[in-house]
């Protein structure tokens, strides 16, 4: 009966959004993969799309390192961060399931990343460093010179959501994760006052600070929430201010810079993240349909952001889809921001140095906002960018909004990030957790062999 | 049938493309149904009176028989013509309520014309940035002699209070004519009708930029407009947009103070001046006090202005009152703004240093508010600034929001522009006009082809 009505209504809602009901067959897939039920564009990949991961794919089998198996996170630069780790797993977990790679080939790169892990050094106060070796595996500077020199709970925080959607697609490789995670001490990522807080070490001495503005806070508080810490701070939406562009309201961080001294753009990308591997969802809500968000704030500002790139289209006819990027030269690393120093649509670098010429219609970026928001625009900014790539390296950081030269810079982000917008449309919200019981849940529990390291004790 | 009912209800929710989720009333307040107070209307109590008088002391404390010029700040014998505009309103209102006699009126206003119709100019143009008030020399910043440029906004601002003037004593209207008819216009508006300031910096050739902003731009223009020019473009609001602070959409300009050095500042002043002086009304609007502005979204954006003062109060507990005012020591002069620079609540100094320290309730600001809307809120910020005085020199300047004090210098500005909002309570709407156009030196300059050629008057022709 049910099942009656939902065809009934899916001839009715088809037929009158346009699109030509054939059969039932071809109705139900429809359906599925309408925007009633999904956001964005949902279902199998076809030959151009799975041409897409393919370039994408060739970038992290250029480069992995054979004696590794980690990815650098530059073409040819041989370091990477957490956060670049996460970003290989979800291209990896893609490949797989494009079937760019055999199972085999799946089982074993994950299990080098995975020993890695297990057995990578720690930074001082047993927390992952910044950067490490991808050929080497120790523990560098930002000069790929051997050096501890602190953490980012945000880089942590990537890493840990990547690891729950490996756990959720083989569970057999949990008790090797858990192993892994357990190693660190998240006394030092969460502080007791419930924010993420990030180290520099210097002459030895840690010195901690808080880290994340509104946005990447609350992205990568849900890593965290995954093991069951709760970095309740850091997850407060306010404080916040507004502001409207084109009408369209958008929240940034309300700490100001002038007395934190640090920046707080507004930046889509983790609200992208959020909304590939969430669908902009509470942690726990597994049930409901791709179409709703049971995150309202969070979805509503996914929303403005996609909005106001449009809009930006709409109005001034630039092409418009930004996030962070790297140039070829300095300052080498840009955020293209919606918002940032009280100004829409500037670039600045990490100094709060403002590049406006080196703004680009990312590549990643487009690709995400494709996948999540099934728009004349996001066709329109497709077309713009889909050739930009080399068959033999991969998909090129961006187009320069200035001019529409390519930035030929090409990296793991970048090329990570098409794949996860690809495996979004073939998935839906990748973030599925199961209830069966883990290894960690063992230890959670257990009064005589709890990790510590401000884990959650379930035996109270 | 009850299927396709559903359906279509189905339909009717989720619709068909992309939906978008916007922010709930939690996340973003946005008032929208308000009541607009009343301004504040009848004769000056007791105490209001003894303001009023205190504030004149200023002026004959710094009154320079010499020029008929009144020092800007305490016993520092300069000026600018904001500052000496602001001693006419000072003038005009101690005359109307009866603190002087029309025999001290007209001694200075006469002094005042002549130096005005004898001064020289900059570069033959238009009345240099600043003057000596004891020997009406063009001066610099540090009141040395030397020329710096012209100020569209301050020479607005003179010419709204010189026709103000000539219409309510049309027994002055000649000597103001004759000394406005010394100005050449060429460069200070042009044909879209956009505003110049002047710029002369050692080395370098005289350089005209625009000038003004949101709010003083436009109030500024209707200056030019009284006097028969189209400014066409600084008079629009745009371009401009707004940020939601405590639940209102508070106007700001958006032209980029990173590259166009000159900084936007949302302050209460601006919007004061024009609805104390000009009623909000548009410059063609000949009516009296009413509570129809015919330049309808000054008169919205001033409320929302007001409003959001108050807002700040309620919502953190500061008394706010926020204008560009002077202080006693460097940088002696900030825009202690609502919003500037993309920060709210920023105060800044000329070149945009932050002083979050000098922020304050400066007595202008916050007497302009009191006038135009009378509320609960604004009695408050009455009795937080309505002593401080000094009865031998007039008002301080303001109060510190963090607990420091006072601001402990005087200035004409500050003194001169108390007065007027005194006599508004009384009066209503400062400009007059006179029933008949009186016949005028000005008038018949435009309706003639001959005679002050190259000077770019607005002629009707």
């Amino acid at each position: 009966m049910l099942s009656k009505l939902i065809m009934a209504c899916s001839a009715v809602l088809l037929t009158s959004c346009g699109v030509v009901y054939q059969s039932v067959e071809e109705g139900l897939t429809s359906l599925n993969a309408s925007q009633v039920i999904r956001q964005g564009r949902f279902g199998a990949l076809n030959e151009e799309e799975l041409q897409w991961a393919q370039t994408a794919w060739r970038y992290i089998e250029n480069n992995t390192q054979l004696n590794t198996g980690l990815v650098n996170s530059l073409d040819n630069y041989p370091s990477m961060s957490m956060s670049s780790l996460a970003d290989y797993l979800i291209a990896l977990m893609a490949a797989k399931e494009f079937e760019l790679i055999t199972s085999k080939e799946y089982d074993e790169r994950l299990s080098l990343v995975i020993s890695f892990l297990v057995q990578m050094p720690l930074s001082q106060l047993s927390v992952p460093n910044l950067a490490y070796s991808t050929s080497t595996g120790v523990m560098v500077d930002y000069a790929v010179q051997p050096n501890d020199i602190g953490w980012s709970s945000i880089d942590i925080g990537r890493l840990l959501v990547a690891l729950s959607l490996v756990k959720q697609r083989n569970s057999e490789f949990s008790e090797y994760i858990d192993k892994a995670v357990l190693r660190w001490n998240f006394c030092e990522l969460v502080h007791e006052d419930g924010s993420l807080f990030a180290g520099s070490i210097v002459n030895g001495q840690a010195q901690r600070f808080q880290e994340g503005r509104l946005g990447i806070e609350e992205y990568s508080s849900y890593g965290y929430l995954d093991w069951q810490i709760v970095p309740a701070k850091s997850m407060r939406i306010d404080p916040f201010d507004v502001a409207t562009i084109n009408g369209i309201d958008l929240l940034f961080d309300g700490r100001d810079p002038r007395y934190y001294n640090v920046l707080r753009p507004i930046m889509s990308t983790p609200y992208l993240q959020l909304g590939l591997e969430f669908n902009w969802d509470g942690i726990n809500d597994s049930t409901s349909l791709d179409s709703y968000h049971s995150d309202d704030v969070l979805s509503a500002m996914a929303d403005s952001v996609y909005r106001v790139q449009e809009s930006r289209w709409d109005t001034e006819r630039i092409y418009t889809a930004r996030g962070e990027h790297v140039v070829n030269g300095e300052p080498y690393f840009i955020y293209d921001s919606i918002y940032a120093l009280g100004t829409p649509w500037l670039s600045v670098a990490e100094d709060g140095t403002v590049y406006d010429e080196l703004a680009l219609v990312s590549t990643r970026v487009t690709f995400q906002m494709w996948a999540l928001w099934k728009t004349d625009y996001t066709d329109r900014l497709m077309v713009l960018v889909k050739e930009l790539y080399d068959p033999a390296r991969g998909w090129y950081e961006g187009r320069y909004e200035s001019s529409g030269k390519y930035e030929k810079i090409i990296t793991l982000k970048t090329n990570a990030g098409v794949l996860e917008a690809l495996l979004y449309k073939a998935n839906g919200k990748l973030y599925q957790p199961s209830k069966a019981k883990e290894y960690r849940d063992v230890r959670f529990d257990s009064r005589f062999n709890h990790p510590g390291k401000c884990h959650v004790e379930t035996f109270r | 049938m009850r299927i396709v009912v559903a359906c279509l209800a189905g339909l009717l929710v989720s619709g068909c493309g992309s939906k978008y989720n916007n922010f709930s009333e939690d996340i973003i307040d946005r008032k929208t149904h308000w009541s607009t107070p009343k301004v504040r209307t009848g004769a000056l109590t007791e105490k209001e009176m003894d303001m009023a008088k205190i504030a004149w002391k200023y002026f004959e404390n710094n009154y320079q028989e010499s020029t008929g010029l009144v020092n800007a700040v305490n016993n520092y014998p300069s000026v600018t013509w904001w500052d000496a505009a602001s001693y006419l309103a000072g003038m005009t209102s101690a005359l109307e309520l009866g603190i002087i006699e029309k025999e001290e009126f007209d001694r200075r206003i006469i002094r005042f014309l002549t130096t005005l119709n004898t001064l020289d100019l900059f570069r033959g143009e238009m009345p240099n940035k600043a003057y000596n008030t004891q020997n009406a020399a063009k001066v610099d910043y540090g009141n040395q002699p030397g020329e710096i440029g012209y100020s569209a906004l301050d020479l607005g601002r003179l010419l709204i209070w010189l026709h103000l003037i000539k219409n309510r004593y049309p027994e002055y209207a000649t000597s103001i004519d004759s000394a406005v008819l010394r100005w050449n216009f060429c460069n200070i508006v042009d044909d879209n009708g956009t505003m110049f300031g002047a710029l002369l910096e050692p080395g370098k050739p005289v350089q005209y930029l625009q000038e003004g902003r949101l709010g003083y731009e436009e109030y500024a223009a209707k200056g030019f407009q009284l006097w028969g020019f189209d400014t066409k473009r600084a008079s629009m609001p745009e371009p401009y947009n707004t940020i939601n602070l405590f639940g209102y959409d508070v106007p700001f300009d958006t032209r980029d103070p990173r590259k166009l050095k000159a900084h936007s500042y949302v302050v209460t002043e601006s919007y004061v001046l024009d609805g104390i002086e000009l009623g909000w009304d548009l410059s063609t609007d000949h009516s009296g006090p009413d509570t129809s502005y015919s330049n309808d979204w000054m008169a919205e954006f001033a409320l929302q202005i007001y409003r959001v003062q108050e807002a700040r109060y309620q919502a953190t507990g500061i008394i706010t009152a926020r204008t560009e005012h002077q202080l006693a020591g460097a940088p002696y002069f900030v825009y202690d703004t609502i919003y500037t620079d993309g920060y709210a609540w920023n105060t800044i100094s000329e070149n945009g240093e932050f002083l979050p320290q000098y922020s304050a309730v400066a007595v202008k600001g916050a007497m302009g508010i009191w006038a135009l809307w009378d509320t609960e809120y604004t009695d408050l910020l009455f009795d937080h600034i309505a002593h401080l005085y000094d009865r031998e020199k007039g008002f301080y300047e303001g109060i510190y929001e963090n607990g420091t004090g006072l601001i402990n210098t005087f200035t004409s500005n500050n003194n001169g522009i108390l007065l007027e909002i005194l006599l508004f309570k009384q009066q209503g709407k400062l400009m007059r006009y006179q029933n008949k156009p009186l016949p005028s030196l000005w008038e018949k300059a435009l309706e003639s082809p001959f005679g002050y050629e190259g000077q770019c008057l607005p002629r009707k022709l």
